[in-house]
């Protein structure tokens, strides 16, 4: 069980200098668990004593291993169902050779383009049996977490950082200098246990399932490591349902550092002369008509905002918690929006951790939500809901089966249908089988209300994008091109 | 990270290369970001603030603040590093 515990996030704003070494302190699960057989590259030291790093790299492998294992089966259950996908055939035949060549395509370039220690994302191109492909990779090992020592009441920095010689992941902490940070840390360990209970009751699972967390990350309810894994899993839902509006994702592994890593495709273009961009507020004007001057073939119609209403329900949908208006690329070309770094996204459906009462809360912060929030009179078009229809039927249909076969011959199992791929990625994030069906048929709870209502509902503002700036920006933009066309109209006839 | 005073806008092409001229976005007199010189489009998506609105968005006027989240925020259609 891997839920994390809620509680104050904390917010690193401080300087990060050198990071200073310290023994990495294992956690009570890592201390007490069972002895296994080492890691192939671990064989070496079998005859000493298995030290905390050791067994450290050991299960990290081991988890890695698994994940990925978990993940292949899910896609070639996928993928092989590729049948009922709502795509045509050609473009059913070009996704399965891109989601091989990006899986295991040969890697023939690779470029930083982030920034080492803050968002280490790489560029890398993989050439396959059928072609070649651009794709942006996030490490598993990228996150940074916080751990708290009791015995020194410090809060620390934790990141994880390969060690070439020992040929292990290690654990590299330094002092979190931020107050608010330290403060924020230490009483999400207090809260821990209360926490646990919040999440025991709200998953309807013992409280032993729920284990305490060693370190904690940014983001409620975000697992340490499970970033690449979210990533993944919003891809494959926003296909499952036709969406299409995540460029296609998918887990790989990166042998040199045993470690797990998603690689999404990179957003390309027809027109070299207008690259992909991230999304700018005046580009939401024009598509919603609010531009004086231009207001033929914009408002709902308009491709690109159709695809903003696509990103709105995916957003929904996955209860997705970090999408800026910079997670959000306009394809100028084609007119049609993407949703990139959908990582903080997926987590569990509360937050609150005071009292003994699970509290839904809602997690949403999306830019794109927001953006619907302001035309309650749009909705999804039609080929979105059919997509979003021909899940729900099926997975109906499939519930309906298995519950009359059990009555007359016992359960079925059909393992390619599309609730049981769903249920399947949830076992991944939230590792374990009760929050994970729960998850799943919350989910199809909320595709019922797309499929009846043709959009996400009206969130309020407080839930959403904090700012609410992004509006208040629209508006104002829109008010002053406005007032400047008036101006400029009122001269025109004054010197007339 | 504490004296941060500027950071780097990388424009990139169709085929995500980086191409022309780096950006630089350093800090006015006041103490906020200067976006004076980073294409327009940008420079209004950033005035809104960059970061996760729920852990505390960072606005211009941050400052250096807003130069490091901009590391932070950075995508690869999005780039941003610390030096040219």
């Amino acid at each position: 069980m891997a839920l994390a515990t809620p509680g104050s996030s904390p917010r690193k704003r401080g300087a990060l200098p050198l990071p200073r070494k310290r023994e990495p302190v294992p956690s009570a699960e890592e201390i007490q668990a069972p002895e296994k057989e080492a890691g192939e590259n671990l064989e070496a030291r079998e005859q000493k004593p298995e030290t905390p790093q050791d067994r450290y790299e050991r299960q990290r492998r081991e988890e890695n291993r698994q994940i990925l294992d978990r993940a292949q089966s899910i896609d070639q259950r996928y993928f092989t169902a590729a049948g009922s996908w709502p795509d045509n055939l050609d473009k059913k035949i070009e996704k399965i050779d891109l989601a091989e060549t990006l899986a295991y395509g040969e890697e023939i370039k690779r470029e930083l383009i982030g920034e080492q220690g803050f968002n280490a994302i790489t560029r890398r191109t993989y050439e396959g049996v059928n072609g070649t492909a651009v794709a942006y990779v996030k490490p598993r090992a990228g996150d940074l977490t916080y751990e708290y020592d009791p015995e020194t009441d410090e809060v620390y920095d934790v990141r994880q950082q390969w060690n070439e010689d020992a040929q292990r992941m290690e654990l590299v902490s330094e002092v979190t200098e931020d107050e608010y940070t330290q403060l924020s840390v230490k009483e999400w360990y207090k809260n821990q246990d209360n926490a646990r209970r919040v999440i025991a009751l709200h998953y309807e699972v013992p409280i032993d399932e729920i284990p305490r967390q060693k370190r904690m990350t940014e983001r409620l309810g975000i697992t340490e490591g499970s970033l690449p894994l979210r990533e993944y899993a919003a891809s494959r839902i926003d296909q499952m349902l036709g969406l299409d509006v995540v460029p296609l994702t998918v887990l790989r592994e990166e042998p040199e550092q045993h470690d797990i890593v998603s690689v999404q495709e990179a957003v390309k273009t027809t027109d070299p002369q207008r690259p992909p961009r991230v999304m700018t507020p005046n580009d939401f004007l024009f598509v919603a008509g609010r531009v004086p001057g231009f207001t033929e073939n914009t408002g709902p119609e308009h491709p690109a905002a159709k695809s903003m209403m696509r990103i709105a329900a995916l957003h929904w949908l996955i209860k997705s918690a970090d999408a800026h208006l910079g997670n959000v690329i306009y394809d100028q070309a084609a007119q049609k929006y993407y949703s990139i770094d959908n990582g903080v996204s997926l987590g569990p459906s509360f937050v609150e951790s005071e009292g003994e009462e699970p509290r839904s809360v809602n997690p949403h912060v999306s830019a794109p939500l927001e953006i619907v929030n302001d035309f309650p009179d749009w909705k999804l078009d039609d080929e979105a809901i059919e997509g979003l229809k021909r899940f729900y039927e099926e997975t109906m249909q499939y519930l309906k089966e298995r519950e009359s076969a059990v009555e007359e011959n016992g359960p079925i199992s059909r393992p390619d249908s599309g609730i049981k791929q769903l249920t399947s990625l949830f076992r991944l994030l939230y590792q374990n089988e009760s929050a994970a069906k729960k998850e799943a048929m919350e989910l199809l709870k909320k595709i019922s209300y797309l499929i009846h209502n043709g959009r996400p509902p009206i969130l309020e503002k407080a839930d959403t994008f904090e700012s609410g700036k992004l509006l208040d920006g629209l508006k104002t933009e829109e008010e002053a091109r406005r007032k400047r066309l008036e101006q400029s109209t009122a001269n025109e006839g004054a010197a007339a | 990270m504490d004296n941060l005073t500027e950071v780097y806008y990388f424009p990139i092409d169709n085929e995500g290369n980086e191409t022309g001229t780096p950006v630089r976005i350093g800090l006015n007199d006041d103490g906020s970001a200067d976006l004076s010189a980073l294409p327009e489009g940008l420079g209004k998506t950033l005035e809104a603030g960059v970061g996760d609105p729920v852990l505390g968005r960072v606005m211009p006027k941050d400052g250096a603040r807003f130069l490091e989240e901009l590391l932070r925020s950075a995508n690869p259609y999005m780039r941003f590093r610390s030096k040219a």
